[in-house]
């Protein structure tokens, strides 16, 4: 009896989670437009680390698969497009591009990284981020190295910060749309039970790892994406988008939010956002605080931010 | 082709060897299954039962050896195409979908039946949710369908286990154990239960079975394996006089 009551208030927070991610994320936005030109200067990239982080939580939290290396991803979509974009190719092809690069690059990843040990599949995700970080940084002709790749732009009605910002909310609202989609079709319903039980779901009739490798090419198809809209906002790309940081700020972020609801990684990647606009002119050691408040909500709030915000009934 | 061929035995396994390292086993198992039996799988703990079953659902390649399923050589197949041929598995220890609930337990293997795993659009919730109903109806499980697996009580994810494994529709259904840590008086009703619904749904049953009252009389046919091979084989009569079985079995339980 109290077991199926408990299931109802699930139910409402499942529903309620997207509903608070989009209202958090209009209000930021809202709130930076008021704040004129630098205020959407700012909201860009916000949008696109949101986007960023949900991708890679398909695999996180929907896939069950702990990935280090997600800035992998990003990285190449920005710098495919850029690229392309540099030789001349029109921003719509180069964006395409970049996505589908990336997404091939995710699927790269996968087949190698996917049935794995865990251990074994965190290492191997860093490894194949930092060969493509090393790669970037080395490969000077085509990439820039250190000094980045530069010399492109976004057509001339693109070039306004409020017209950007705008393309950026319609492709952040659409990519996140379809992610929301996908974690409740039934692709999603098959993940999360290779997530839960990969052996009973072979018996079940799923092939585990080619339900695996489709979720990292779709995750990569959505970071990549994010790397797109990056690189054309910067009208450069630079090492640092496929460095650790990168990565790690993002699974940051899931677990922060919480990794088990859609809208836990928007919201954790709000919080971040706002977090590292707002303390540095407060106190230099502001990472090293949201560390602290990470791992604890990682030790005592599995459910992130996210469950604390929406479900306050299930606290005990 | 064969498929409909009476003569034919639905599961027919020959020659079969599983080496780890220097161990067998399993050593030089031959044993059939004719289509619409329940057959029994007995033997004494480590006599190589699991370790058949695993083999059987393509869990374990095989050494040596073949396992043809209506005529079709399966022998090292991966488990979800094993599923596709119409092979379906409970296990000994519960193996659920623990977060989920007894609904969505169910509709997994509905949506992998259908090849539904590829539709990225669409909803999953409300999916296949007549047929989950009549399952879980089956079962004995239709009070619970909103609850999750982990929170069922133990002989009710032992119901869920066997919905699970049917929602695949298997034509041969393996059953390891299905009475494992229940009540001595609860496992013959389990076990008819079980066997009236193979009969009921036109499947062939291979079970993995301890308690040799309930083998002896509810099972069409006996395979006793000892330390990796087979002892004896035949009907419960035969087996329940065969010499050799009552030396393998004394002293472990065995009530002739």
């Amino acid at each position: 009896m109290s077991l199926t009551s408990a299931a109802l208030p699930l139910r409402t927070y499942r529903a309620a989670g997207p509903a608070l991610a989009v209202a958090l994320s209009l209000a930021a936005v809202g709130g930076l437009a008021l704040a004129g030109e630098q205020g959407l200067a700012l909201a860009v990239p916000t949008l696109i680390f949101v986007l960023f982080a949900a991708s890679l939580n398909l695999l996180v939290g929907t896939g069950g698969m702990v990935s280090m290396g997600h800035a992998a991803l990003f990285a190449t979509g920005g710098y495919v497009a850029a690229l392309l974009a540099k030789h001349g190719f029109d921003m719509a092809s180069a964006a395409l591009a970049g996505i589908a690069a990336a997404a091939l690059m995710a699927t790269a990843m996968a087949a190698i990284c996917v049935g794995r040990e865990p251990t074994a599949f965190i290492m191997l995700t860093l490894a194949l981020a930092q060969l493509v970080y090393i790669v970037i940084w080395k490969w000077r002709e085509v990439t820039g190295g250190d000094d980045g790749l530069i010399g492109f732009a976004p057509p001339e009605w693109l070039r306004g910060t409020g017209a950007y910002c705008a393309l950026t909310v319609l492709a952040v609202a659409g990519a996140l749309a379809a992610l929301l989609r996908l974690t409740r079709s039934p692709f999603g319903a098959a993940l999360r039970a290779v997530r839960d039980n990969a052996g009973r779901a072979a018996f079940a009739g799923l092939n585990v790892k080619a339900i695996q490798i489709a979720a990292f090419a779709i995750s990569g198809a959505m970071a990549g994406l994010a790397g797109v809209l990056l690189a054309f906002f910067q009208r450069g790309m630079f090492v640092e988008s496929a460095g650790f940081a990168t990565s790690t700020n993002a699974l940051l972020v899931c677990v922060l939010g919480g990794t088990r609801s859609f809208a836990g990684p928007i919201i954790g990647a709000l919080v971040f956002r706002a977090v590292a606009t707002l303390a540095p002119s407060v106190t230099s050691y502001w990472l090293s605080m949201l560390g602290v408040i990470v791992v604890l909500v990682g030790l005592y709030r599995p459910e992130g931010l996210a469950g604390l915000l929406l479900r306050p009934a299930a606290r005990r | 082709m064969t498929t409909d061929d009476a003569d034919v035995p639905v599961l027919a396994v020959s020659g079969l060897v599983k080496r780890f390292g220097g161990v067998v086993a399993i050593d030089d198992v031959d044993f059939a299954v004719a289509a619409g039996a329940f057959h029994a799988l007995v033997g004494s703990n480590g006599a190589g039962k699991t370790t058949v079953f695993n083999l059987l659902t393509g869990a374990l390649r095989p050494t040596a050896g073949s396992i043809r399923l209506r005529g079709r050589d399966v022998a090292g197949s991966p488990p979800h195409r094993l599923v596709r041929r119409g092979v379906g598995r409970t296990f000994q220890i519960n193996n659920l979908f623990p977060d989920a609930t007894v609904r969505e337990n169910i509709r997994v293997p509905i949506i992998a039946r259908h090849r539904q795993q590829w539709r990225l659009f669409g909803r999953a919730r409300g999916l296949h949710d007549g047929e989950i109903a009549a399952l879980a109806e089956t079962v004995g499980l239709a009070a619970h369908l909103e609850t999750p697996a982990q929170h069922l009580a133990y002989g009710d994810q032992r119901r869920l286990e066997l919905a699970v494994a049917l929602a695949a529709e298997p034509t041969v259904l393996l059953l390891d154990e299905p009475t494992c840590g229940m009540a001595a008086a609860d496992r013959l009703p389990l076990v008819r239960f079980i066997r009236d619904l193979v009969r009921a749904r036109g499947m062939t049953a291979v079970i993995i079975e301890h308690d040799m009252d309930v083998v002896f009389s509810l099972a069409d046919r006996i395979t006793v394996m000892h330390r990796g091979r087979v002892l004896a084989e035949g009907q419960p009569a035969d087996i329940r006089a065969d010499p050799a079985v009552r030396a393998a079995y004394l002293g472990t339980g065995f009530h002739a």
